[in-house]
């Protein structure tokens, strides 16, 4: 203990000291606290274990490294590998956390989805159920229609369904309607108010006898009392048109009473469904 | 502390042996480190693999960066210091790859949640529809 009092022992001692004091490792002291801290983050301790016992064993390096006096430098490295392991950690724990997340999202949506298809199914059951059904009421109108028309006694022509008023019979040059016609009549006027929708086109005749004006104008007469007679059952006159066509398009003989009769008539073209009705063609 | 010849001679002889042993050390590794740098280069990739160039542009570039150095390093014959900063780019290549990863679940979860609320509004008018 004699160079206790010399000057040189005590310089020696100041350096040591100065060199411990000055050999602070912000990057160490910086690492070790992150490191710290994720050692109290439960999810990171579950979570990464290994990273954070290799961040640990970085530290014991440093340590010994300090011991053996070894370069600032090479304690710096490994304080880094130790900041970045930790760094790891904590990141292995947010996409540990993240996946469980992902997981329970995944089945949530998949529930969803198929939630989903259950009711598209379910409503494209239902709108097939209700295509059968029109389909069914569509048929049902159809053949009730059928049956009308066949009532009628109407004949399928090019111009659509035509109907001839065999019991309305007319008087030579007369446009009255004899009786025994309101059967007839009250059919088709029924026709009418079942389908409101259609419209009906009424096409008066007459015999050869007399002139082709007069006969005209009997036609025209004719139609428009078979459409007066029907306006009295309740149709709408704006569904009825009228037509008169003289003595053409005869549908018998005129040399016989019998097959005048049958030409001093009227006919009933009905309409389809959107209300038209095709004019009959002229005589070539 | 006062050393006698004797003494000091034995440290001497020491100093002498422990040199040479620090030498021959130091000479065992004058490999360049191939294996290392092959590990670092395969911790990158994977990393590049799970899409760290986007979910992490920062730390791979770190990584990166890190990998040109340590080779740099080895054609500068300087090994040891290649070994160290290459062990440093591993560690950067492999909390890019974790980040990534993590990025990419946040998103998923993100995307299903608004799948999830559009399938509930699309539940929600059907129910009101039936």
């Amino acid at each position: 203990m004699k160079n206790f009092y010399k000057p040189s022992y005590w310089i020696f001692l100041v350096i040591v000291f100065m060199i411990a004091g000055c050999a602070s490792y912000p990057m160490v002291d910086e690492a070790k606290s992150s490191y710290e801290e994720a050692k109290n983050n439960a999810d990171v301790v579950s979570q990464a274990p290994t990273a954070l016992k290799e961040a640990e064993e970085q530290f014991e390096i440093i340590d010994n490294l300090k011991k053996n006096g070894a370069s600032k430098t090479l304690i710096n490295h490994h304080a880094y590998i130790a900041r970045q392991k930790v760094a790891y950690a904590h990141q292995m724990a947010v996409l540990n956390a993240k996946q469980d997340e992902l997981a329970q999202v995944e089945q949530e949506h998949q529930m969803l989805v198929a939630q989903v298809q259950q009711a598209e199914s379910r409503a494209a059951e239902r709108m097939a159920e209700r295509a059968r059904i029109q389909a069914e009421e569509a048929r049902q109108q159809s053949e009730m229609l059928a049956n009308k028309l066949s009532e009628l006694e109407a004949e399928r022509t090019e111009r659509g369904l035509v109907v001839n008023l065999r019991n309305v019979l007319f008087e030579s040059g007369n446009a009255t309607i004899r009786p025994g016609a309101e059967d007839n009549l009250a059919r088709l006027s029924r026709f009418l108010i079942e389908y409101p929708e259609r419209k009906i086109m009424v096409e008066g005749f007459t015999d050869n006898t007399g002139s082709d004006e007069i006969n005209q104008t009997l036609s025209e007469k004719r139609a428009e009392a078979v459409k007066q007679a029907l306006v009295a059952f309740g149709i709408e006159p704006n569904r009825i048109m009228t037509r008169g066509y003289g003595s053409q398009y005869a549908i018998a003989e005129n040399n016989s009473a019998a097959g005048r009769q049958q030409n001093r008539r009227v006919e009933v073209v009905i309409s389809d469904e959107k209300g038209t009705v095709a004019e009959r063609a002229p005589i070539q | 502390m006062i050393l006698n010849d004797l003494a000091l001679r034995t440290v001497v002889k020491r100093s002498v042996v422990a040199m040479t042993a620090v030498f021959f050390v130091s000479c065992s590794t004058t490999k360049p480190p191939t294996q290392e740098l092959a590990q670092t280069e395969a911790a990158i990739s994977q990393a590049d693999q799970v899409g760290a160039q986007d979910y992490a542009p920062l730390v791979i570039r770190e990584a990166r960066k890190k990998l040109q150095e340590a080779k740099k390093l080895v054609s500068e014959e300087k090994y040891k210091k290649a070994v160290r900063v290459a062990e440093r780019a591993e560690i950067d290549a492999q909390l890019a790859e974790a980040k990534a990863l993590s990025e990419k679940s946040q998103n998923a979860v993100q995307q299903l949640r608004e799948s999830i609320r559009l399938l509930k509004e699309e539940i929600e008018r059907n129910q009101f529809e039936e």
